[in-house]
């Protein structure tokens, strides 16, 4: 098998600079810091072709889309419009920088108006459906149908409540009160079962790196033995 | 069908048409319900009062789009506001590509450019842009700030910048307050900011959906307090007195939603119930 | 020589490491710990079967998380179910679709589903596992939008969730809900976990899905590795109980020691 193929490289490579890495966290050692501050440098730059990969993906993606359009289906229209505007907004993007002369294409006000104007008005829009599926989704799930439902279900209503700018006005001269109530059931319980929660995911973290570092989980490098 | 299996079994568009008046009702006028100070509002603007003149604070403009339209825009200008009110330094960044171009939308608001009068660029404030890398590149900043960043947002090299001049490390701030939509975020900085400068404080302004989970972080001590999504904003800009009506119609169209899903969860507990005692007739 | 307070984190980062190693070696020699059951991935065949019974396809994706930063664990889980998922539709016939996000994870993904039908004999179908996979967005919404168009249109019988999921998992999983998939959800974004809990069949929560790969496969290395998280687990509840003793008595010893 090709040497560059071989599943052994990038696990070593893997191993190594994380290894550096860990050992500059927690030794005071300048040259490991040294090195590793190196290492994220690099790093820093890889990401950022990942960005190009990422665009000669998408084109290549629509375009395999629009090849293999049939008579009477015309989503392939998207995959052209989408083209169009993937490529126009990076050729707006270098005119940004060329104008300006600065590395930022946010400084040219064409960019920034289709940025503020197109892309956060349409990403809220997106997030903003979250209300509507959050409504229906409570509607269904929050059914007293056992005891432990039940608890759910009224917790979730008192934190609902409370967290509702003026929900607690409801009760009057209770408001205080209510809203320390709608306090505790964030800080103790709540609380108690995010951390547990965190505790867990931080420690099986830990353990899938060990996993990646010691070789013995190839998942990532593609399927294998 | 009974009345209550028709009401069980309701399409879900009926209850988005009915939550999407409830919704715009407020958005159309403002209804100026009324709205409590949370604590940690009050904590939060506390410890930017209590910052020192010419202490140096981080702010991360960690933010999605969608965070931004909705929560985190006005957390941001309100923080925002408060900071260039008080004679400190800031520095303005972004582990976020999407959260760069959005500080010089911050810096746009009225009342920021307002505050922001008196201000020099690269003497009290300066915007290094988006730094790649996500928590590789937090770590590396915190290391190595010149190192991970050679030039702010217009090209202009830190030692051009006066106030950079003192700013190596992460060691150099005495705040980062984080405007956060997700990961990377208040955690990462935890890990890569805080755990080399244990004297680093913290504020985040955080989503509403991340409030139970940040909480965690307010009750340890390692954030100092955190905004709570939408309603800390407003709450925020009702403390520093620059609230719009814009805002507050935010804030009831907030309360609005929860009341509604608050009536349906009543109704559909109402209806399941009233199924089940019918079965245990038929019985 | 040690970084100022980073001893304890070391210390504890080494036994941690060490248990996960004792017991992946002791998997190893043949004693493998008992895990308990966990139903949302016991339904996970009974899914892929209703599909094929339906002659619907199986949509699995593994979130919008990458293979990079500290969401990294959650994808590899989540290529680790794709694996099993794509073996179940290879020995059965049912279709699969594996939407994804980051550009990067879609070579390991093609590369796992084409084993998995080579493994399972399916050759012809294993060609075309560059089909399988639907590179969607790079965008969060863009994404989102595009695999929400994925789900109405093709409205598969079986939809399986594991992986890092932001603000789009409550979207994915309701409108997976509209078109009467069975539901088989995790991630370990604890902002997120109620939501898969409220409009899912099953749920994995935090870690379950870590140990996913373990309980599917029975690979004495990940079973192993699963049994020494446990011992982490278990070191963290210890001191939490200590401490909370020895802080409610007014000795700061424990907090002291942590923070050396």
């Amino acid at each position: 098998m090709s040497f560059y193929k071989r599943k052994e490289l990038p696990i070593v490579i893997t191993t190594l600079t994380a290894l550096l890495m860990i050992f500059a966290t927690y030794f005071k050692v300048p040259e490991a810091k040294s090195a590793s501050t190196t290492v994220q440098t690099w790093m820093l730059v890889m990401v950022n072709f990942a960005v190009v990969v990422g665009f000669l993906m998408v084109i290549r993606m629509h375009k395999k889309r629009i090849d293999k359009r049939q008579p009477g289906d015309r989503s392939w229209l998207f995959s052209v419009w989408l083209i169009i505007v993937l490529i126009a907004y990076v050729l707006l993007g270098i005119y940004g920088v060329e104008s300006t002369r600065t590395s930022a294409p946010t400084n040219d006000w064409s960019f920034n108006w289709v940025y503020t104007n197109a892309v956060v008005a349409l990403d809220s829009a997106m997030y903003s459906l979250l209300a509507f599926f959050i409504a229906s989704a409570s509607f269904r799930a929050f059914k007293a149908r056992t005891k432990e439902a039940a608890v759910l279900l009224v917790s979730g209503a008192i934190t609902m409540l409370y967290n509702a700018p003026a929900g607690s006005s409801i009760f009057g001269p209770l408001a205080p009160s209510f809203n320390d109530f709608g306090e505790w059931i964030l800080n103790v319980p709540n609380m108690a079962g995010f951390r547990g929660i965190l505790i867990g995911a931080a420690v099986g973290a830990i353990s899938l790196g060990i996993r990646v570092l010691t070789g013995r989980e190839r998942g990532y490098l593609g399927a294998g033995e | 069908m009974s009345f209550w299996k028709k009401l069980e079994a309701v399409d879900a568009r009926v209850i988005y048409l009915i939550l999407w008046i409830a919704i715009g009702i407020p958005l159309l006028t403002p209804l100026y319900l009324p709205l409590s100070i949370s604590p940690d509002t009050v904590a939060y603007h506390k410890a930017i009062e209590a910052l020192p003149a010419g202490a140096v604070v981080a702010f991360g403009m960690d933010v999605s789009p969608a965070g931004y339209g909705g929560e985190l825009g006005p957390q941001a200008r309100a923080t925002a506001y408060h900071l260039f009110t008080k004679p400190v330094k800031i520095v303005f960044l972004s582990f976020w590509e999407t959260g760069a171009p959005l500080i010089q939308d911050v810096w746009k608001n009225k009342f920021v450019a307002d505050a922001m009068k008196d201000k020099k660029y690269g003497e009290d404030y300066v915007n290094l842009h988006w730094i790649p890398g996500t928590e590789t590149g937090m770590s590396s900043f915190a290391e190595d700030v010149w190192k991970t960043v050679p030039a702010d947002y217009k090209g202009t090299k830190l030692a051009d910048l006066p106030m950079m001049a003192k700013i190596k490390s992460v060691n150099d701030f005495a705040m980062l307050i984080c405007i956060e939509t997700g990961t990377p975020g208040g955690p990462e900085y935890l890990r890569q900011w805080q755990a080399r400068n244990r004297n680093l404080k913290m504020l985040v302004g955080s989503l509403g959906v991340s409030v139970p989970a940040n909480i965690a972080y307010v009750a340890s001590g390692q954030y100092m307090s955190i905004l709570r999504g939408g309603r800390g904003a407003t709450e925020y800009q009702y403390i520093l007195k620059i609230v719009t009506p814009t805002d507050v119609q935010g804030a009831d169209a907030m309360t609005m939603s929860h009341v509604v899903v608050l009536i349906f969860l009543a109704i559909g507990n109402i209806g399941y119930l009233a199924i089940k005692a019918q079965k245990g007739e038929k019985k | 020589m040690l970084e100022t307070g980073r001893v304890a984190q070391l210390f504890f980062l080494i036994v941690i490491c060490a248990a996960v190693v004792y017991f992946v070696e002791t998997a190893r020699r043949g004693k493998l710990p008992k895990l308990r059951k966990v139903p949302g991935l016991d339904a996970v065949e009974e899914a892929v079967g209703r599909a094929t019974e339906m002659a619907k396809p199986v949509i699995i994706s593994t979130g919008i998380g990458g293979l990079t930063d500290v969401t990294a664990p959650q994808t590899v889980a989540g290529l680790s179910m794709v694996g099993y998922v794509a073996r179940l539709c290879a020995r059965y016939g049912a279709e699969l679709i594996a939407p994804a996000r980051m550009p990067y994870v879609i070579p390991v993904e093609t590369e796992i589903i084409q084993t998995a039908f080579n493994e399972e004999g399916k050759t012809e179908e294993a060609a075309r596992a560059a089909d399988m996979v639907h590179y969607l967005s790079d965008s969060q919404f863009g994404y989102t939008i595009a695999y929400l168009g994925l789900l109405q249109r093709r409205k598969p019988a079986a939809h399986i969730m594991i992986g890092g999921y932001w603000a789009e998992s409550l979207q994915l999983a309701e409108v997976g809900f509209n078109v009467k998939a069975i539901q088989i959800a995790g991630t370990a974004n604890t902002h997120q976990i109620p939501f898969f809990v409220a409009a899912c069949d099953y749920s994995l929560i935090g870690e379950e899905i870590y140990a996913a790969g373990a309980y599917l496969s029975k690979d004495p290395v990940q079973v192993g590795s699963v049994a020494g998280q446990d011992v982490g687990k278990a070191i963290a509840l210890v001191l939490i109980v200590v401490g909370i003793l020895l802080t409610a008595v007014g000795i700061p010893v424990l907090t002291n020691l942590l923070r050396s």
